[in-house]
């Protein structure tokens, strides 16, 4: 088994909506979480077992959140996109709803799937969803934090993300190459650093 | 195809009664069932619990006939199905709607009682088609939205009392004062999703799911009748199924 988290379009559900309008819907949502889950097991060599009460009410917990803090300027909503699935992370890391009947047969315990397998089905998830939207909206390839696969982040994100259920939310950012703010990571107003597209990310690149 | 007959008579009162008769036995099977498994070893006592339970399970299949000939013989007579694909902005304005809306309104409400673990209720699809019949008179209905409309026909069928019956199931997944408000408000709410029918019993699920997980809300504004905040639930949530 690769060190690199493995993520692919390919694993979504289709659909004739554009993804961030598909990703709000219960229906494809759940499709889609199936479909992640179900090929990291195969590719952990453990089968997940989903508890779909759980996955509605972190679906409900995540629209609500989108809600609360979707931004009303134009320029902002770019970003908010890139955001809004480190809100999912969040929300699917405090409440689990998979477990694994036993421990992964093709991930050694050293590597974060075999670590945590549960949050790391979560993860590619999220970074699936987040790479397939980010594509279609605005053909930015998402690159992941070369140090995704360090056990000694994943001992730590076990850890605060316990005692902390916002730490997810920065986690999943920092995985995105974004430094989050560990005051508030779940807080988009509050974020630091520059965004997909937002005005001042735009000076720099040109 | 519609058969083309002089005199249509209303296969409706036929069928529901059949369906009252078929939940009467099938809630009375099941309390025979309960008390038959208290009747332990042989003797008279089993022999009897026995002989009711073989009774009792004649009689379910024989009004689930019966239930099925009156199914059939409505839809010779009317020549329509039931449509799962129509949305309510789609009926927006359109006549006469009441019984093809008010059978659509019976299946989607019994499959989410069942999906939710409570179809020990009954609907009446006699009260569905009463509520069709006055919510399509309500002042204001065409320059209503979707959300106003479906609000307006989820207290019609509240006020109807579609969904009868005392007796919740303690496996459903919603509490008893809720499970008439959530099933109601999910079938309102699938009706204003576009879908194919491919995909209709798979968004009328995830309505269902939504509706039960926002529970408490749903069970308020209904206790409430508060049609704005029925509306404003109805429209936050459409996008969503």
């Amino acid at each position: 088994m690769s060190d690199e988290p493995v993520f692919s379009r390919a694993d979504l559900p289709p659909t004739n909506e554009p993804l961030r309008v598909a990703a709000r819907r219960l229906r494809w949502f759940r499709a889609a979480f199936a479909r992640v889950v179900g090929r990291v097991g195969e590719e952990l060599g453990c089968a997940f077992e989903i508890d779909d009460s759980k996955l509605t009410q972190i679906f409900i917990r995540w629209l609500e959140a989108l809600d609360r803090q979707r931004p009303v300027p134009k320029e902002e909503r770019a970003a908010f996109l890139e955001f809004a699935s480190s809100l999912a992370f969040r929300e699917l890391v405090s409440d689990l709803p998979i477990r694994t009947s036993g421990s992964p047969m093709r991930a050694r315990r050293e590597m974060p799937g075999g670590f945590w397998p549960e949050a790391y089905a979560c993860m590619i998830f999220c970074l699936t969803v987040h790479s397939a939207t980010l594509e279609q909206e605005y053909h930015v390839a998402t690159t992941i934090d070369p140090g995704v696969g360090d056990l000694r982040s994943w001992w730590s994100f076990r850890e605060n993300a316990q005692e902390d259920h916002a730490f997810s939310a920065g986690f999943f950012q920092k995985l995105l190459g974004h430094e989050p703010n560990w005051f508030v990571p779940e807080q988009f107003r509050y974020r630091v650093g520059r965004w997909l597209l937002e005005p001042e990310a735009d000076e720099t690149r040109a | 195809m519609a058969m083309n007959l002089p005199f249509q008579p209303d296969p409706l009162p036929l069928r529901e009664g059949l369906r009252r008769l078929r939940h009467v036995v099938r809630r009375g099977g099941e309390t025979a069932r309960e008390v038959a498994g208290g009747a332990m070893g042989g003797g008279e006592m089993c022999i009897a619990s026995r002989l009711a339970t073989a009774v009792i399970a004649e009689m379910e299949r024989i009004a689930e006939e019966f239930d099925r000939m009156a199914s059939r013989a409505a839809r010779q007579a009317f020549g329509h199905e039931e449509d799962l694909t129509t949305t309510l902005d789609e009926l927006h304005g359109n006549a006469p709607i009441g019984p093809s809306l008010a059978s659509t309104l019976y299946t989607a409400l019994s499959l989410v009682l069942k999906h939710i673990g409570s179809d020990t209720l009954f609907v009446s699809e006699l009260a569905a088609r009463e509520a069709v019949k006055r919510w399509q008179v309500l002042p204001g209905r065409r320059q209503a939205s979707g959300g106003q409309l479906a609000a307006g026909l989820a207290m019609q069928l509240v006020d109807r009392q579609v969904i009868r019956g005392a007796h919740v199931d303690p496996r459903c997944v919603v509490a008893a004062p809720a499970v008439r408000p959530v099933t109601i408000f999910a079938v309102m709410l699938w009706l204003l999703v576009a879908r194919s029918p491919e995909e209709s019993e798979a968004a009328l699920i995830s309505a269902a799911d939504i509706a039960a997980a926002i529970a408490e809300r749903v069970a308020f504004v209904f206790a409430e009748r508060d049609e704005t905040g029925l509306v404003a639930l109805l429209e936050k949530y459409r996008n969503n199924v």
